[in-house]
């Protein structure tokens, strides 16, 4: 106790990640129950190699991120991102690629990119390059659409809904994503808007790959149009057949763009205010 | 857990019947600001007489018992330093002086000897805001979580409040006199019912009750302005109540003070200059780190053997704290959604009232509490 204020909300960074992962947990067991065994092992697999490669990325680095827990979310996430039917360490490796990306590009806070999103984008060359509709069967991804966590929408629900318990749900992400979707569905030929906004994919991306504090943008204007954008580019790129990949690359690109004009933002805000002074 | 964009929550600001603190032995009066002593060692005094005279920030120090000057000697002082203090020999039989009687114009301000909340001579901040005086606004409302001295002014002495304020009403001339209560603290707006001025209801929670917060939702100052400076003049109640009370004829010879720590708190009516340890004792407070003020913005008392002196309302004890780092910033923007100034706590730029509501709420922040100190 040095300084005040000598209480505290009791919130703390771990807490926050651990809720986040409790949320994803319905839809685990809906993998585990739709895909059987396989599912489990993906997902026991991933958050190992995440917590093993955030282990060693700590004793290299000397940093300790591993008890903020970020990379349980990392793990669960990267596995239910991905296909059943992809190979077994297909999910590993994604969870090790997004840790390491993650670890690399500054750590918890200062990455710019969602990590479980980046591991599952590094994951489609080797999967499906462009995978487009025809590549179906043919390549290591014999089930390109359908991640395992977009399995059920319901259950999806049903963990947003504890987010938005626990206040960490971005609301000011997910309602203009959802609306965003539905639109930009509604303007494509032959989609059902409806179909969209109810689909797996795009609950995650709304709700679940949003609320990683660290890439979504932190003020309201920012999270509106982050929120826009990630939800056009998103259905605009499942609708051409990209599936679940449509999604993480719109968050990648958006997790790009909004960053940047963050810190452009800051810096200019700074400038001003510097020179009022 | 509480919604933490609520702020911090206020929560105890209900007036519990305060505590008389048992008659002490020994009365310290601190002289730190170079008060000129009236009495010699080995006079007798009487309970309310002047027993020490200053001219400006000294002000005039009142005799809180009756007895014997024992000792005019330096003493430690707990921020570091050491001043001269009067000791006086209680004699028990509690003899009052006359009555006190103030000049009815701006130097019973500084006659009657009342300090604000932190130490401030409440006839300093009267008078320089004393021309053009647009709005007054009294405040029943406790500025820090867990406390309740202010709820308890208006509570239990609503009388020496409408003394005090007719008083401010007739100097100051001010266009609108307001008094801010608490959206829970019924008790007090029932209180405040018959005084000559509007009451006007405010959120409870933590930073509203910051005087230029006040300032700027009631007397609708311009936002970043000090109100002290500006048309808008901010007094706790309990200064005015003491202020009355000096009017009516009893100088600022006792103090209640709030004794507030994780599961209970107290008030104890002490008279100035007993030990804040045999305070702590009447309230039956747990043992722990001691703080001066309130849990979001107090400062470390490093020890309780130092005297009650005016400007001293309210204590803490914490629970012991178990340490952690914290990890970096993870930009989860809850510092900005709380901070009363909207001000963006990682760009460190803008007015900050230093109110401590920004690392309240903070995940990342440098400890993590044990699960019983989460608050309430
Ligand atoms: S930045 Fe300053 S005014 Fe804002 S919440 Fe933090 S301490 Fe309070
Ligand atoms: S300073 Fe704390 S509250 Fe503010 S964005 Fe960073 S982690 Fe969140």
């Amino acid at each position: 106790m040095n300084t005040a204020p000598y209480i505290h909300c009791g919130q703390s960074t771990a807490l926050q990640m651990l809720d986040a992962a409790i949320a994803l947990l319905p839809a685990a067991a809906g993998a585990v129950w739709f895909f059987g065994l396989r599912a489990a092992a993906m997902l026991l697999l991933a958050v190992a190699a995440a917590f093993a490669t955030q282990f060693l990325w700590d004793r290299f680095t000397g940093r300790q991120e591993l008890r903020t827990l970020t990379v349980l979310v990392t793990g669960l996430l990267s596995a239910l991102l991905l296909p059943a039917r992809a190979a077994l360490w297909a999910a590993p490796l994604g969870a090790f690629l997004a840790v390491s990306v993650k670890v690399l590009t500054g750590g918890i806070g200062q990455n710019w990119w969602n990590p479980a999103a980046l591991g599952r984008a590094a994951l489609l060359p080797l999967l499906c390059p462009l995978a487009l509709k025809d590549c179906q069967g043919t390549f290591l991804m014999a089930y390109l659409d359908g991640a395992m966590g977009e399995a059920s929408t319901l259950l999806l629900l049903v963990g947003a809904a504890y987010l938005a318990m626990r206040h960490l749900l971005p609301w000011a992400v997910a309602v203009p994503y959802l609306c965003a979707s539905f639109l930009t569905a509604a303007v494509l030929p032959h989609c059902d808007p409806l179909a969209v906004v109810c689909w797996g994919g795009t609950i995650l991306g709304a709700c679940f790959l949003s609320a990683d504090p660290v890439t979504t943008p932190m003020g309201l204007t920012f999270r509106v149009l982050y929120g826009v954008f990630t939800g056009a580019v998103a259905t605009v790129f499942s609708f051409y057949g990209w599936g679940m990949g449509g999604v993480v690359v719109a968050t990648l690109a958006a997790n790009t763009a909004f960053r940047a004009a963050e810190t452009i933002a800051a810096r200019l805000q700074n400038t001003a205010e510097l020179e009022q002074v | 857990m509480l919604p933490w964009n609520r702020g911090v929550p206020m929560g105890r600001a209900v007036t519990t019947p305060p505590t008389s603190l048992p008659q002490q032995e020994r009365i310290i009066l601190p002289l730190p600001r170079g008060e000129t002593p009236l009495v010699r060692v080995g006079d007798p005094v009487s309970r309310g007489q002047r027993v020490a005279d200053g001219n400006g920030d000294p002000l005039p120090i009142y005799a809180p018992v009756s007895g014997t000057v024992a000792a005019l000697d330096t003493m430690e002082l707990a921020a570091g330093g050491s001043c001269l203090a009067l000791i006086l020999q209680n004699d028990g039989l509690d003899t009052a002086a006359d009555p006190l009687e103030l000049p009815d114009d701006e130097d019973a301000l500084w006659d009657s000897g009342v300090r604000l909340p932190g130490g401030r001579p409440l006839a300093q901040a009267v008078t320089q805001a004393a021309p053009g005086l647009d709005t007054l606004i009294l405040s029943a409302m406790d500025r820090e979580p867990w406390h309740c001295t202010e709820d308890a002014a208006l509570c239990l002495d609503a009388d020496a409040v409408g003394a005090g304020l007719a008083f401010l009403n007739r100097l100051l001339h001010p266009r609108r006199t307001l008094l801010a209560v608490g959206a829970g603290q019924h008790q007090a707006a029932h209180a405040a019912a018959p005084l000559d001025c509007t009451v006007m209801t405010v959120p409870q929670r933590y930073p509203l009750s910051h005087p230029q917060l006040l300032a700027e939702s009631l007397g609708r100052l311009p936002p970043g302005q000090p109100p002290q400076e500006g048309d808008v003049l901010v007094l706790p109640v309990s200064a005015v109540a003491a202020f009355g009370a000096a009017l009516q004829g009893t100088p600022p010879i006792r103090q209640r003070v709030s004794v507030a720590w994780k599961r209970g708190h107290a008030l104890i009516d002490a008279p100035m200059g007993a030990p804040l340890s045999a305070i702590l004792e009447a309230a039956a407070a747990p043992d722990g780190p001691l703080l001066l003020g309130g849990p979001m913005t107090g400062s470390p008392l490093r020890h309780a053997d130092g005297p009650l002196v005016p400007g001293i309302t309210s204590l803490c004890v914490l629970p012991p704290r178990r340490h952690r780092n914290g990890t970096p910033c993870i930009r989860c923007g809850r510092c900005a959604a709380v901070c009363p100034m909207d001000r963006q706590p990682w760009l460190g730029i803008g007015h900050c009232l230093h109110c401590g509501a920004c690392r309240y709420v903070c995940p990342a922040a440098g400890y993590t509490p044990s699960k019983e100190e989460v608050l309430l």
